[in-house]
Parts: C-alpha cells; sequence; structure tokens
C-alpha cells in the first residue's frame, strides 16, 4: 500500500502541453500519473481517492480557481494529506503568496515555469524523502 | 418780410441782420483793422473772454489775448501777414485760457476782408471745439481700450463680414496661425481651415448670417509651417441697430497643449494598463516556453523514438509560435503613434487585437471572453491607437467588475450607418447615482493606487473626437453593457 502511495502523482494544469510533458517526464521516472484540468474535477478526483497519492502539483492560475486557494479546499474537502507542489508561471519563488502558504505548510514547495527536468525531480525528491506522509 | 416796407435802409436792415448773426452764431468773432485793433467782437466772443464790449472794441490784439497765446501762436504776425498777402488762414488751432474759465480748445480761421485789392480788416473766426476734442479723446481711449482688450487676449478673436471675409484677425491669431494680418485680411476664414474641413466652417459662417445659433465647434486651422493646430472655435453674429447680421466674431481656443497633455494622459494610462497586463502575459508567455523547453530536454535524452523525437520538435515550433504571437499582440498594442493620426481602419480587426492582448489577463482572472464579430469587416475612419485605448478600458473595467470571474460578451456589428461595439459584462453593475459621474475625469470607486479615475473621461473624449457616441447600461448585480457608435467610413462607390 505504502509503495503504491508513493508512486502515484495528481496533477492539476489546465494547460494541455505542460500536462503532456509532466505525464511523460514522470512515468519516465517510474510515478503512475492523474490529472484534472481545473479545480472542479480535481476535487470529485480527489473526494473519490485522494488517499491514493503521494504527491500533488498544482499548477497557481487554473481556470476556476487559483491554485493556492484550491490547495486549502483539498485540504478541507478531501482526505488527500499529500504534500503539493506548486508549479506556475505566474508567481516568482519569493512571491509573498507563495512564502505565506508555504510558511503555513500548504504546500510544501514551488517549481517555476520552466523548469529543467532536473530541478522539479529534485523539488520532488526533497518533498517526499524526509518526511513522507504516512 | 421785406425790409422795405418798415420805410427803412437797406445798409441799416443788414447791418442789424449782420449783428443778429454774429451775435448769435456758437463761433467767436473778432474783426481787426489795420492798425490790429478789434473793430467789432460778437457775443460770443465777449463770454468765451470773459469781457465787456467797451473794454475790447478799440483795444490792440496785444490787449485781447494773453501773452502766453500771442506767443505760442503767432497770431499777431498770422493777422499782420493776412492784411500784407490777402491770404487767410484756415483751421488753425489754440488753447485758450480766459482767467477764471477752464481750458478751451479753438480751431481758428483768419478770412482778409477786402475792399477792392486792399485787405481792410481781418477777421478771426474761433470755433470752440473742446468737448468735440474731448469726446473723441474718449472715444479714441475706448477704442484702444477694446483694441488691447482683443490684442492681449490669448485666444483667437477674430472678425469676418457676413460673407466669412476677414476683417480682423488680433496678435493671438498671428502667433498661432504665423499670418500676419496683412496676410490674412479679405480672404475667407475657412481659406486657414484644413481643407477637409473647410464646408465645416462656411456651413457655420452660413448659418450665423441667416441668424441661426451655433454650438461650439473643434474646427483645425493650417499654420504657415503647414501645421494643423486644432482650435476650439465659438462664433456669435454681429448686428446692426436695427437686429441684422453684418458679420460674425470668431473666438478660437488653441487645444494644442490640451492635446499634449490629454496625448500625455493617455500614455499614462497605456502604461499603467500594461502594468496590469504584465501578470498575465508573463504567465501565458511561461506556458509555451515551459513546454518548449521541456521538449527540448526530451530531446537531449539519448533512447527516444523517432515519433517521439517528431512530437518534441513539433512541440517546440508550437511553443515559439505561440510565445511569438503573444509578444507581437503586445508590441501591436503598446507601440506609441501619433495621436493625431487618422486612417482608415477595420474596427473589426482592432477590437480583435485589443481582445487578444487582453484575453490573458481575462483568463487569469477567470473570466471567459466571447467575441461575436458579425462581419470580417467594418470600415470606419480613426486613430487605431485612441480607440484601443477606449476598448481596452471598457474590458479591463469588465475585469473589475467581476473580482470572482464571469464573461465578457464582445460584439462587433454595423448598424445603418454606424459600426457599433458592445462590451457587455455580468459583474457588480454600476449604481443609479454613480452613472451620471462615471465619464467625469477623476471619479473612481476603486481603491486609491487602484485607478486613476480617468479611463472613462478619456474614452468620452476619444469617441467624441471620432464624432461618435457611447452609451452606458447597467443593472446593479447583473452587469453592465458600454456602446460606441461610430460613423461608418464612406467608401469609394463601386457601382458605375
Amino acid at each position: 500500500m505504502t509503495k503504491l502511495n508513493q508512486a502515484r502523482i495528481f496533477i492539476v494544469d489546465d494547460e494541455p502541453d505542460v500536462c503532456w510533458v509532466l505525464k511523460i517526464l514522470l512515468q519516465k521516472h517510474g510515478f503512475q500519473v492523474d490529472m484534472e484540468e481545473n479545480g472542479k474535477k480535481a476535487l470529485v478526483q480527489l473526494k473519490l481517492s485522494g488517499h491514493l497519492y503521494c504527491l500533488v502539483l498544482l499548477d497557481a492560475k487554473l481556470s476556476d480557481i487559483e491554485g493556492v486557494d484550491l490547495a486549502r479546499l483539498i485540504r478541507s474537502e478531501t482526505a488527500c494529506r499529500a504534500p503539493m507542489l506548486l508549479v506556475s508561471g505566474y508567481f516568482y519563488k519569493d512571491d509573498s503568496v507563495v512564502q505565506e502558504s508555504m510558511r503555513h505548510g500548504l504546500i510544501s514547495g514551488f517549481v517555476t515555469k520552466p523548469f529543467s527536468h532536473e530541478a522539479l525531480l529534485q523539488a520532488i525528491e526533497t518533498v517526499l524523502e524526509p518526511k513522507p506522509y504516512p | 418780410m421785406c425790409p422795405l416796407q418798415e420805410g427803412k435802409t437797406l445798409e441799416g436792415f443788414y447791418e442789424k441782420l449782420y449783428n443778429m448773426v454774429l451775435g448769435n452764431i456758437p463761433f467767436s468773432l473778432l474783426l481787426f483793422d489795420r492798425s490790429l485793433r478789434v473793430v467789432s467782437a460778437n457775443r460770443n466772443f465777449l463770454i468765451k473772454s470773459r469781457r465787456f464790449e467797451s473794454e475790447t472794441i478799440g483795444a490792440k490784439i496785444r490787449e485781447v489775448f494773453p501773452e502766453a497765446i500771442l506767443n505760442f501762436t503767432n497770431l499777431e504776425g498770422k493777422v499782420r501777414n493776412v492784411f500784407d498777402t490777402g491770404e487767410g488762414i484756415q483751421n488753425a488751432q489754440m488753447t485758450y485760457r480766459a482767467p477764471g474759465v477752464s481750458t478751451r480748445i479753438y480751431y481758428y480761421t483768419l478770412i482778409p476782408v477786402k475792399s477792392g485789392n486792399i485787405v481792410e480788416h481781418t477777421m478771426l473766426v474761433m470755433d470752440d471745439v473742446t468737448e468735440k476734442v474731448q469726446l473723441s479723446e474718449k472715444a479714441r481711449m475706448a477704442e484702444r481700450h477694446l483694441a488691447s482688450v482683443v490684442e492681449s487676449a490669448n485666444d483667437l478673436v477674430v472678425s469676418t463680414d457676413a460673407e466669412g471675409q476677414i476683417i480682423s484677425w488680433n496678435l493671438a491669431a498671428e502667433r498661432i496661425s504665423g499670418f500676419h494680418k496683412d496676410q490674412v485680411k479679405g480672404k475667407r476664414l475657412s481659406e486657414l481651415c484644413e481643407p477637409s474641413q473647410r464646408h465645416n466652417m462656411e456651413e457655420i459662417l452660413h448659418r450665423l448670417a441667416k441668424g441661426n445659433a451655433v454650438q461650439f465647434h473643434e474646427i483645425n486651422i493650417v499654420s504657415t509651417s503647414g501645421k494643423l493646430i486644432p482650435i476650439d472655435w465659438c462664433c456669435s453674429p454681429i448686428r446692426d441697430d436695427s437686429g441684422n447680421v453684418y458679420g460674425v466674431v470668431e473666438v478660437g481656443r488653441d487645444l494644442s497643449e490640451r492635446r499634449a497633455f490629454e496625448a500625455h494622459l493617455l500614455h499614462t494610462e497605456k502604461l499603467a494598463a500594461l502594468g496590469v497586463m504584465a501578470g498575465g502575459i508573463a504567465h501565458e508567455l511561461r506556458n509555451p516556453l515551459s513546454v518548449s523547453y521541456s521538449a527540448a530536454q526530451f530531446l537531449l535524452e539519448a533512447d527516444i523514438t523517432p515519433s517521439f523525437h517528431r512530437e518534441c520538435a513539433h512541440k517546440i515550433i508550437n511553443g515559439i509560435q505561440r510565445a511569438s504571437s503573444i509578444i507581437e499582440n503586445l508590441l501591436r498594442f503598446a507601440r506609441p503613434a501619433p495621436s493625431d493620426h487618422v486612417e482608415p481602419l477595420n474596427l473589426v480587426t482592432l477590437v480583435n487585437d485589443t481582445v487578444n492582448v487582453l484575453a490573458p489577463q481575462a483568463k487569469l482572472l477567470k473570466i471567459r471572453v466571447i467575441d461575436q464579430y458579425e462581419t470580417d469587416e467594418i470600415p470606419i475612419s480613426g486613430n487605431a491607437n485612441l480607440l484601443q485605448q477606449v476598448f481596452m478600458n471598457f474590458i479591463l473595467n469588465a475585469c473589475q467588475a467581476m473580482p470572482d470571474g464571469g464573461e465578457i460578451r464582445i460584439a462587433v456589428y454595423q448598424q445603418q450607418k454606424e459600426a457599433v461595439v458592445e462590451v457587455s459584462d455580468n459583474g457588480c453593475g454600476i449604481t443609479a447615482s454613480n452613472i451620471s459621474q462615471i465619464f467625469d475625469p477623476f471619479f473612481t470607486t476603486q481603491m486609491s493606487g487602484k485607478g486613476t479615475g480617468l479611463g472613462l473621461s478619456i474614452c468620452h473624449t476619444i469617441i467624441q473626437q471620432h464624432k461618435g457616441l457611447i452609451e452606458v447600461d447597467s443593472v446593479i448585480h447583473h452587469g453592465s453593457t458600454f456602446t460606441v457608435r461610430l460613423p461608418l467610413r464612406q467608401l469609394p462607390d463601386v457601382d458605375l
């Protein structure tokens, strides 16, 4: 169960080409990937099977909700306790929204688009390794 | 009455008549003999000089006039000269002040009274012109004052006859147009206007000449250097005492400075808007950059299939194309263009360009932009830069009216001789009390720092310049619709 949990990543991004990139990259590195394009669909999926995922990658700007707001709803409305990474072309790392969300533990890391694959994988590894969720 | 019937001599009658005339005419008369003694003085002279007849008749000229006057006018010499030459003097001037009386000004004439060839007497006729001189001096002062008011005015003050030919042209008109008044006198005022607007000026003058009222009109004049100068004209008829229009006075205000200021404001507003849009544009650019970057990284991996190789290359190409079209939209929008340039435009393209550049921002705000273009082309005349500014303002306002997302509908269509653009949102709407103020400069309901409050007032000015109209329709909590109506450009007639 734990092994399966660690291997499955949930992605929310409204940009099909970004999803294409993330899916190929993460599958290559042994993860299973599920994806949704907006907040509404993401919440439906996570309410059903939020416990399956070891990590959630969130776009900061979705067509129906802000990534940070979705993160809050995921915590309050679903059973998903996986760490969440914000992947965004809108914010920059020391943006107050990003910093505050990290300080409150709502999100565990931030990756700027465009990203090097190495940097993304490194961020994922950092989030997953030290304090893996049970 | 025949004097002979009275039984008196003819000579006696004429003497009496002469004395009566002399006593009553409004001139001072003195008759001198060759020894320059007074032979006769009429009542008018005695009153004005405050003398008695008894001390005047027989007195020498030197005893009758003060020395100062004699010295100044050389009256004695002139009288003597009349006796010597037989030639009189017409309309000389003297200022005479009798004791205890204020200064009087006289025109005087010296007339030789001859018997045969001999000048026996010289008559001095003095016409008191003090009041006339004072009056005309007053009139001249009033005239000078009025002229200096007109000349010192900062605005052009021009007068024309009822046919529109220039009669007067003040200093401001010279300064602003470069034309000296001598160059324009007799020309028609319309000849100095921009060729395409000459008929407007003619029409205004024509209407005024018929006694009709005319509103303010903006008509450009062409300066000596060929530059177009925007002038706001206020024209009014000049009527004679019986109310007939015999001329027109045209007061014109040079709008160049105001235009320059407005252009500056426009640019500032545009930069502010670009600032607002920067976030949306950055986000929009980073997505294709990110995809291209990743696809390139996949290409560097050793073990990829030929079909994946191709897929990656396509993603890179698409990404670059998307990024450059975003940049092109931005350039199209941000490039400063002269604000007085009017050209044939396609309203549909213009609106579409504006929508394209704002779409990323709308998307960021969870706002769906729906465009409905009735046709591909609606021809208008105008300044692309300024009109884009108007539509950008409407769209950004609509975005601000929907902080939680929503829908903006943009329709462009043709209605009779008008081109119409509608920008509707389903946002918060405008309260009835605010709706009358939304076009006022600096009116804003935004928190300070969020809006200058100049947007809609600038839009109003721009649409007015394009001879169009803005209408607002708003229902509180349901949304607002801004409608712009612009005159269609007349296309050249293709029918033979």
